[in-house]
């Protein structure tokens, strides 16, 4: 079957900002989360309903590889941003960009000053119960744990599959079985979030419209 | 990602500006070369005493383009070889928001850009040799066959963590050729890959705005030179090759249009008239005979206009100039004959050297003859490297073992078909 390219998707709906009316094109099924370009709104999807659950403040604008809306390409897979989370780590910060990728299916790209890790959320067995027990250079099954920290949601953009708050902290892991692999583990209030991907060369994202 | 912000040295209240990112750690003043801790509230963790700063043409706070990517200088290293205190060289760290940390090596007018990898699998290369990794599509192979231990000598500017003056690092630096390589580099708590990128120094110098007179640029080697030739753009000796092979090609098509000129038996001493119509191949005289002795009993003479060109028996062998080395075997039946012959008419003399023996021989003679034996190996030998290079990135490697092979096949053909087979076992082991 030929792929359809993520940059011809077609919207999903359109929402109006209960807050300024400003038409909002849905482009992910399973979107939570959207801020209205407009008014800065966040707003809350849930089934067929729309909820204001606040105003965001706006991100400071920082040069990029990513814009949203703007599709791009990985090894020759595409990709369309729609979303970016920021997490502080003190003197500076790092941001996590929703991606949907072909099939409609979620991903993550975090970035990190250079470091791009491409992900997505999957539920596999992990060889320990407890996330607080993660030792940062100790080998856990397969895994070997290369770094545990905790961050800070400081600011949203765009469209995001799940809700988020601001200020929030949570904690992480980062879990590798050897070359570019990578798990990250999420952990907050006792549940954990699991992602699967690997570390990705950044002069390997081109733009589909460069 | 982080801003550009300004602090005091606070040992000489020197203004440091610090434009690295987050991730930086550490900030050498250049001016007191005290080593400040970004984490912990600028504490001075250590001064760099007795500093030769070394001349070099590239400065913090430069900014320049490499591989379409704007980056900016924000700290310097110097290392030298831990056995060879004379071995020195510098790394300045990169950085540019958009695509992290890399490093600008200079060492004695080489200039190499080299930034981290993650997709090499390093516990393959810890369990394995070490003599050679492969990396996206690309053999490296270690240099000198040994890792080496390097030393930091010197330290200025913004870092990405602490380092100190004696902080020993053992590297393995594999290369692919000339300009591409890999350093695997293994300190006292990380291994991290490194791919390296020789550049052109005009054009960093240039991009640096690293003014003329401090512009140092190393002259290649003869050897450098032709390496470089080779790998950048197809060698005019690779069309060469492809020529050859074109030939060969057309040679053992045509090879099937040899033609018989003469075939007559005789049981006594007789002449025959045979005439060569091309003088572009060779000329196959082939002799049978049922027994060996048969074989001895007779000999061959091939005259033009009455000068002997050629004359074989079971003993000796002339041409025209000179004895050659020898005949056919005293057990031979049969013996075959290639001669390089002028087109025209020739005549062949058999002479029955037995009078008493009533044995006969067979004589055939073809023209237009071309000897697929010597041929057809250079043709598969050329064959494979021209496939191998078209599924290659570089050639430089195929061509010197393709030249090696092919002498290799003109001193022994044994030695060849063994080397071919070492090192088809060798890059079968190698590719795992």
């Amino acid at each position: 079957m030929k792929r359809e390219a993520i940059y011809k998707s077609h919207i999903e709906k359109t929402i109006n900002c209960p807050q300024c009316g400003y038409p909002l094109p849905i482009y992910f099924k399973w979107t939570k989360l959207v801020q209205c370009p407009a008014c800065k709104s966040s707003i809350f999807l849930e089934d067929e309903s729309v909820k204001l659950i606040g105003k965001s403040s706006t991100l400071s604008p920082e040069p990029s590889l990513l814009t949203i809306g703007e599709p791009i390409i990985i090894e020759n897979k595409s990709f369309l941003p729609l979303g970016k989370i920021r997490y502080s780590y003190g003197r500076g910060f790092w941001e996590e960009w929703f991606l949907k990728g072909e099939s409609n299916r979620e991903f993550w790209l975090s970035i990190d000053e250079g470091d791009f890790a491409l992900e997505r959320p999957l539920n596999i067995p992990l060889p320990f119960k407890d996330f607080r027990e993660l030792q940062v250079g100790r080998e856990y099954g397969k895994y070997i744990v290369t770094e545990k920290n905790s961050a800070e949601c400081v600011g949203f953009e765009g469209e995001l599959p799940r809700e988020i708050k601001i200020g929030e902290v949570y904690e992480y892991a980062h879990l590798s079985k050897g070359g570019a692999s990578l798990v990250t583990v999420e952990y907050q209030n006792g549940n954990m979030r699991i992602f699967v991907g690997e570390w990705i060369d950044p002069f390997k994202i081109k733009r589909v419209y460069s | 990602m982080s801003r550009v912000y300004s602090i005091k040295c606070p040992n000489c209240a020197a203004p440091l500006k610090l434009i690295g990112g987050g991730r930086v750690e550490t900030v050498t003043c250049e001016y007191c070369h005290s080593v400040i801790d970004l984490n912990d509230n600028y504490k001075i963790l250590y001064r760099f005493r007795n500093v030769k700063v070394p001349k070099v043409p590239f400065k913090i706070g430069m900014q320049g383009k490499i591989e379409g990517v704007e980056w900016t200088i924000i700290g310097w290293i110097v290392y030298r070889e831990e056995e060879d205190r004379d071995s020195k060289w510098s790394e300045f760290l990169l950085f540019s928001p958009l695509y992290g940390y890399a490093w600008l090596i200079y060492e004695d007018g080489v200039i190499s850009f080299s930034r981290r990898v993650r997709d090499l699998d390093l516990r393959v290369w810890q369990k394995g040799n070490k003599r050679s990794i492969f990396y996206n599509e690309t053999h490296y192979f270690l240099e000198d066959g040994e890792s080496y231990r390097t030393v930091i000598d010197f330290v200025q500017g913004e870092l990405t963590w602490i380092a100190k003056r004696g902080d020993k690092i053992e590297c393995w630096d594999y290369r692919a050729d000339s300009k591409n390589s890999i350093t695997i580099e293994q300190s006292y708590d990380e291994l991290e890959v490194y791919l390296t990128k020789r550049l052109n120094a005009r054009e960093v110098y240039s991009s640096f705005s690293v003014d003329e007179k401090e512009q140092i640029i190393k002259k290649p080697t003869a050897i450098e030179r032709l390496n470089e030739e080779l790998e950048t753009k197809k060698p005019p000796s690779f069309y060469g090759i492809v020529a050859i092979f074109i030939f060969l090609l057309a040679t053992i098509i045509y090879s099937g249009a040899n033609r018989i000129i003469l075939s007559e038996s005789f049981n006594n001493s007789g002449t025959a008239i045979f005439r060569v119509t091309s003088s572009a191949f060779l000329t196959e005289i082939e002799i049978k005979a049922d027994s060996h002795k048969a074989l001895n009993d007779y000999s061959l003479t091939v005259e033009r206009g009455g000068k002997k060109i050629f004359y074989i028996d079971s003993g000796k062998v002339y041409d025209s100039k000179k004895r050659l080395n020898s005949s056919w075997s005293n057990s031979a039946i049969g013996a075959k004959i290639y001669l390089k012959l002028d087109r025209g008419q020739y005549l062949l003399k058999v002479r029955k050297l037995d009078p008493l023996s009533t044995s006969r021989i067979y004589v055939k003679i073809e023209d237009r003859v071309i000897r697929l034996d010597y041929i057809a190996p250079l043709f598969v030998i050329i064959l494979i490297f021209l496939i191998m290079a078209f599924f290659s990135k570089r050639v430089s490697h195929l061509f010197f073992i393709a030249i090696g092979l092919l002498i290799l096949w003109s001193v022994s053909p044994f030695l060849f078909l063994l080397s071919l087979v070492i090192f088809w076992l060798y890059y079968k082991e190698d590719k795992k």
